[in-house]
């Protein structure tokens, strides 16, 4: 079975992927764009964990997959491009990845600064979108229309215009609006990262 | 002069460093500090991972030769010895303080 779905938030990630495991669902495959691959598996007796790891290189990878393997978990990804490992185990009273204070909250600053980057990011393609040339604001959608002389057209050549630059029309109003979504998306995600942080420490 | 980041000791650093005075790899040494600990302290994989690059980080562990090429063992540098000395006396202070010996007079 595939489902697709989008996690801003790793907490909420794990959370979704245990409760898939509790109704018998084991997840085998994630794919970075969100479509995650499970299998059916009626051990239900299973974790599954998420760590998030700064970009490790090919040896370092494989230093950190063998450390958690030693302790019996499965890496789901072996791989990670934007810093998620998921961790399955079968339930044996020691499932975190972390049993002190200090890691739980170093894992935290990672994604602190991982995800603020992303929000910085966000932010700062909206900037240059407004300000380097002349983009119609997020609200204007007949802005959104470039074709000249659209608007003083009419009948039959009015409509044939009007649906030929639609596309196009949507997506340059869209762009902005997806990058206003994902700068208050990283935004929140963030805060709620801080606020977990300030909980532990 | 400003306290090095990882001092004082947490627990975990603390029993890592005093496990690696032998040579040990990633599993070994949590087995060893369930023992030192009397089953008190189990560290989970990413705690170790993490406490692991960190010392190495300030050299006061290193990695070692070992017949295993893929596990890595490790092992606590003169420095890292160094640290644990100059904790010992900061934790027998105390201990002193605890039994009563100096300081404690007036109260």
């Amino acid at each position: 079975m595939k489902k697709f779905n989008i996690f801003f938030d790793i907490e909420k990630e794990e959370k979704w992927l245990n409760s898939m495991l509790q109704e018998g669902w084991e997840c085998n495959r994630i794919n970075p764009l969100g479509f995650y691959t499970f299998k059916k598996n009626s051990d239900t007796e299973k974790i599954i964990r998420l760590d998030f790891q700064k970009k490790l290189n090919k040896k370092a990878r494989e230093n950190y997959i063998l450390m958690h393997e030693e302790f019996g978990w499965h890496a789901i990804n072996p791989t990670s491009i934007n810093g998620t490992y998921y961790w399955l185990k079968p339930k044996d009273g020691h499932d975190e990845l972390f049993s002190d204070n200090h890691s739980h909250i170093a894992k935290y600053k990672r994604l602190m600064k991982s995800i603020g980057f992303s929000a910085m990011m966000s932010l700062a393609f909206l900037i240059i979108l407004y300000t380097s040339y002349d983009y119609p604001l997020f609200y204007d959608v007949k802005g959104a229309y470039l074709t000249p002389g659209l608007w003083d057209k009419e009948g039959t050549s009015f409509v044939f215009a009007f649906l030929f630059e639609t596309p196009f029309a949507l997506m340059r109003f869209l762009i902005p609006w997806l990058f206003i979504f994902m700068s208050l998306f990283y935004g929140l995600t963030y805060l709620r990262y801080r606020k977990a942080l300030q909980q532990l420490s | 002069m400003k306290k090095h980041k990882l001092l004082p000791l947490s627990e975990t650093m603390h029993y890592i460093l005093l496990a690696l005075r032998e040579p040990l790899h990633g599993y070994a040494i949590m087995q060893k500090i369930e023992d030192m600990s009397h089953g008190d302290v189990r560290l989970a994989a990413g705690t170790l991972y993490g406490a692991i690059e960190n010392l190495l980080k300030y050299d006061w562990i290193m990695p070692v030769e070992s017949d295993d090429p893929r596990r890595k063992v490790y092992k606590t540098t003169e420095a890292g010895l160094a640290i644990l000395l100059s904790e010992q006396q900061r934790l027998q202070h105390i201990l002193s303080l605890y039994e009563g010996d100096e300081g404690n007079e007036k109260i």
